[in-house]
């Protein structure tokens, strides 16, 4: 059984996400992917997303995680096994199948 | 003697009549009342799921004119009203179609399914692509996306609440089968029915 790491975007890094590329802001999705993100997933953890108190979680930023991480040489279906989302807000309902949905278009394209 | 069985069975003729003219005429006021109020409900909830569909699809024309203003100007050039603009319509679209789409289990259909999907495709395209990029290029292809989407959810909610509206004036004529046989029980009863 793999270590189980929860990691909050709104506490552990921003709750105004926002951007793709580091250099489009201080908390963009690159920055959160290599930086938060794949550190745990390298170390072998299975990742808890807490995406509640975010004001939302651009596309943009979405698709540079997930999609990013299908072009780093992650498979959509060990991603979907290492990574569970949590929220409770039904505001930010759509994200989790949003997400899955940028990984399985750059599967598609990689 | 024989006076006090006559008055005995007075008041038993009397009893009986009341009994069958009074039970019925009771029975149907208090389910006239209960129906009226119903129906009533109905109409009200009727009429606001119509108004929420109404804004609803406004909202979603709004952002997608925002969103196009703001991915038909250069990254470099965007301001941040613009930006305001598309982060407040992704924010307005994602708490309304929850609440049109999501509590109502009447409206389990085709077109919701559709719905969901078409919605998760104008959050994709509002703030996909090169959103909060510092540079690059216009995407035209990126705002062809974002107009289909933005078209196609009002299209699909369109079609809900078409499908909604079909399916409550099929309950509306169960319901009037319903009063027709109130107003008959009245007419039994020899009361006149209520008064649309």
């Amino acid at each position: 059984m793999a270590d189980v790491a929860t990691i909050s975007i709104a506490r552990d890094f921003s709750p105004f996400p926002a951007g793709r590329k580091r250099g489009d802001g201080p908390f963009t999705g690159e920055t959160f992917r290599e930086d938060v993100l794949r550190p745990k997933l390298a170390g072998g953890q299975h990742v808890i997303l807490d995406i509640d108190g975010v004001e939302g979680l651009p596309s943009s930023f979405l698709e540079e995680v997930f999609g990013g991480l299908i072009r780093l040489g992650w498979t959509t279906d060990n991603l979907k096994n290492a990574v569970e989302f949590r929220h409770t807000d039904p505001d930010l309902e759509v994200y989790p199948p949003l997400a899955w949905r940028f990984a399985e278009a750059a599967a598609s394209v990689h | 003697m024989a006076i006090c069985r006559g008055s005995r069975q007075r008041s038993l003729i009397l009893q009986a009549l009341l009994s069958f003219l009074v039970t019925p005429a009771l029975v149907s006021l208090i389910v006239s009342l209960w129906a009226g109020r119903v129906m009533e409900a109905r109409r009200a909830r009727r009429d606001h799921i119509t108004k929420l569909f109404e804004i609803t699809r406004e909202d979603i024309r709004r952002g997608t004119e925002v969103g196009v203003d703001y991915f038909a100007t250069r990254p470099s050039e965007r301001t941040p009203l613009q930006e305001a603009k598309v982060t407040l319509a992704d924010r307005e679209i994602r708490s309304a179609i929850p609440i049109v789409i999501g509590p109502h289990p009447e409206l389990n259909n085709r077109s919701r399914d559709e719905a969901e999907r078409r919605f998760e495709d104008l959050i994709a395209e509002l703030t996909g692509g090169n959103f909060q990029a510092s540079d690059g290029e216009v995407d035209r292809e990126q705002i062809r996306r974002l107009t289909h989407a933005g078209a196609g959810l009002r299209s699909a909610l369109a079609r809900m609440r078409d499908a909604e509206l079909r399916m409550l004036a099929s309950d509306d004529m169960a319901q009037n089968v319903w009063k027709r046989f109130l107003n008959w029980l009245d007419r039994k009863a020899g009361v006149d029915p209520p008064r649309p």
